[in-house]
């Protein structure tokens, strides 16, 4: 009698204890980030013909990555970000750097950029639309 | 002989035209006639069914097809882009690239070629070029001769168009469906990343890639170029005999400047053919069906209404020419058609008008010389025999001439209601104006002319049956006629003729009667018989009278 009321309880332990899905990315998409700058496809190819220096960080999972990706941009997930892996990517603080993820309804780019901005990195740019407007606009991209 | 013969046979087509045709004949004709077109209407209209049907099928194909074609060339972008933007991967290109080393980057493009020629095998390569990011060409790679001049691209126009953009739209593909003799498929792709270095412009076969619309769609292809020229054909491609069981399908691949190339499919229609066909002859049987109840239906009524009646009068208006008209419209039905109706009442008036005295409504002479014959060929048969007797008025002329016609006529209309009422019930003819039809059976009393009538006693043939007739025909007139406010009177002389006893011969009888009847007005005698030495006198108690009286 006791086993049959303790194993209900038991289940619901286990399940509350089974590892879900990352919700990471699946946050309100604000419309603007403070002290970063927003572009578009073209913008951002402007941006790369006055930065030659500009970094591309891509703060999507790899395996969003696998459907294809801006040409020499980088892979960090907004899950690895942290102050430590952006010095790694980044050549330094006051660096341009553009980060991009799946497109207007993808947190991860706004995660990635709020910790970047944390870690002190200054010149912060948003490409919103990210690869979907990226590859509807018939830019060239790569696939792994 | 032929010359003379089809004049021959125009001629007897034209007498046979002449012909008249039967009322019943010329609308069994319209009826057959509506019965066709109504059958050969189905038959337009299962034709109509069935084309639209095919066209409507052949309209969705085309759509799938077109569908399909799409995809298929989207597919082909997709696998050019890919294959573009991979030759920068080689080993050294981007080294080869700044330094516009063209032997490495013939090189590193061969390689590309022939990985993708030979191995991929997914597109059928024309060509690879590479351009420096002024469109200036680098290196080309190709199988066999098929190159293209350094200047211009495998499109016309496509390479200027690269060229002529500015900003951020020179890092978009470009792409072009040409047909350059055959039909090419030529996509120029930005290297470099956001930083432009070069561009790759690849040239594919675009037949090669729409083959496989054979198996996406299942169905057998032949593609065309523009020029006619075919391009490929699936081995499954039917001989011409069996091309009546298949659809076909083309679909034309629409390029920057017109079409491209042309793809035909084939659909197997077999099936789709059989139950149109099924359906095409269901609607031939049923308006088969149709027609025939409608045509049976619509004979049938117009006999009724329209062929039995009109056939009733002529058959009726037939028996005066034959018999003299004297048959009575006894079973005659009432036609349904309203001028019909109209056609068998004016034949009644006629036929009134044409037997019947319009003054005293008493059978005319005519009615009563056909019914003299009739009784003389009736007696031929039963031996009966008849008396004849001729009635001319004693004193008419006198009130006539002081009284006026108006007054006469209404003299001899009420001496014609007298004479008749002596006639035994339903012998009299006409007397109410009723059309004949039938012959006499019984007494006929007829005014014929004048102030003169005539009496037929059928089967009378002594004297003294006709004496008793006689009698009864003075005592009628003896009374004297009111006329307006005047009372007035008149005699009758009376000649009788006994039928085949005086006189076989009709014209002799009549003759004989009239006779008698002068001899009896000209004595002062009541009657006297033809054929008779002596003269039969009726005692009447109204003596005939010499001149006007009581007036």
């Amino acid at each position: 009698m006791f086993a049959k009321r303790l194993i209900p309880g038991v289940c619901l332990y286990l399940c509350a204890l089974l590892p879900l899905p990352s919700q990471a990315g699946k946050i309100a998409v604000p419309e603007v980030i403070e002290g970063v700058t927003s572009v578009d496809a073209e913008a951002l190819i402007e941006l790369a013909q006055h930065y030659p220096e500009l970094s591309i960080v891509d703060a999507r999972q790899r395996s969003d990555r696998q459907q294809g990706y801006i040409q020499d941009s980088v892979s960090l997930p907004d899950v690895e970000t942290n102050c430590d892996s952006l010095k790694v990517q980044l050549p330094s603080a006051d660096a341009p750097v553009v980060f991009y993820c799946n497109g207007v309804k993808c947190g991860r780019s706004v995660i990635a950029l709020q910790i970047a901005k944390g870690c002190g990195y200054t010149r912060l740019y948003w490409f919103r639309g990210g690869f979907e407007e990226w590859k509807q606009k018939g830019y060239p991209f790569l696939q792994m | 002989m032929e010359a003379e013969g089809v004049p021959l046979l125009t001629d007897v087509s034209m007498a046979i035209l002449r012909q008249p045709v039967s009322l019943r004949a010329l609308t069994g004709m319209v009826v057959l006639v509506m019965g066709m077109l109504g059958m050969s209407l189905a038959f337009v209209t299962g034709e109509i069914y069935h084309r639209l049907t095919l066209e409507n099928q052949r309209l969705g194909l085309s759509n799938l097809v077109g569908l399909a074609a799409t995809g298929i060339l989207t597919e082909l972008q997709e696998k050019a882009r890919a294959l573009g933007l991979s030759v920068q991967t080689g080993p050294g290109f981007d080294r080869a690239l700044a330094g516009h080393d063209s032997t490495t980057l013939e090189r590193l493009l061969n390689d590309q070629f022939h990985q993708y020629f030979v191995t991929a095998g997914e597109i059928r390569l024309i060509q690879l070029r590479l351009f420096d990011a002024d469109f200036k060409l680098l290196a080309a790679a190709s199988e066999g001769a098929r190159t293209f001049p350094a200047e211009r691209a495998a499109c016309p126009g496509l390479l200027e168009r690269a060229e002529a953009r500015q900003g951020p739209e020179r890092l978009q593909l470009i792409s072009a469906l040409c047909d350059e003799t055959t039909p090419h498929y030529s996509l120029i792709v930005p290297i470099g990343g956001l930083w432009v270095r070069g561009y790759v412009e690849v040239i594919a076969d675009p037949s090669y890639s729409l083959e496989s619309l054979e198996h996406t769609l299942g169905m057998p292809l032949r593609l065309h170029a523009v020029s006619g020229t075919k391009l490929y054909q699936s081995a499954s491609w039917p001989d011409q005999n069996s091309m009546h069981r298949v659809l076909a399908v083309e679909y034309p691949v629409q390029g920057d400047s017109g079409v491209v190339l042309r793809a035909t499919l084939l659909s197997d229609v077999a099936t789709l053919q059989a139950k149109l066909d099924e359906t095409l002859y269901a609607i031939l049987l049923v308006a088969t069906v149709v027609t025939l109840l409608v045509a049976g239906a619509v004979f049938w009524v117009l006999r009724r209404t329209a062929l039995e009646p009109i056939a009733q009068l002529l058959r009726q208006l037939d028996s005066y020419r034959q018999e003299g008209g004297a048959i009575k419209l006894v079973n005659s039905k009432i036609p349904a058609v309203k001028e019909l109706h109209a056609l068998q009442d004016l034949y009644r008036t006629l036929d009134h008008l044409a037997y019947t005295d319009p003054l005293t409504l008493l059978p005319n002479r005519v009615q009563f010389r056909e019914c003299l014959e009739r009784n003389t060929v009736n007696d031929r048969r039963q031996q009966a025999g008849f008396a004849l007797l001729m009635m001319d008025l004693d004193g008419f002329k006198k009130i006539n001439d002081r009284f006026g016609h108006q007054a006469g006529d209404e003299l001899l209309h009420q001496v014609a209601r007298r004479l008749a009422g002596v006639m035994r019930h339903g012998d009299v003819i006409s007397l109410l104006g009723e059309v004949s039809g039938m012959p006499a059976q019984g007494d006929l009393v007829a005014r014929l002319g004048g102030d003169e009538f005539g009496i037929l006693l059928p089967a009378v043939t002594r004297q003294s049956d006709v004496m008793a007739v006689v009698d009864k025909l003075l005592r009628a007139l003896r009374e004297p006629f009111q006329i307006g406010e005047q009372d007035c009177s008149v005699g009758l002389s009376i000649g009788a003729a006994f039928y085949p006893t005086d006189a076989a011969d009709l014209e002799t009888l009549i003759g004989l009667a009239d006779a008698a009847m002068y001899t009896a007005k000209r004595s002062g005698l009541g009657c006297v018989f033809a054929g008779s030495a002596a003269v039969s006198v009726v005692t009447t108690a109204s003596p005939p009278p010499t001149s006007a009286q009581k007036f």
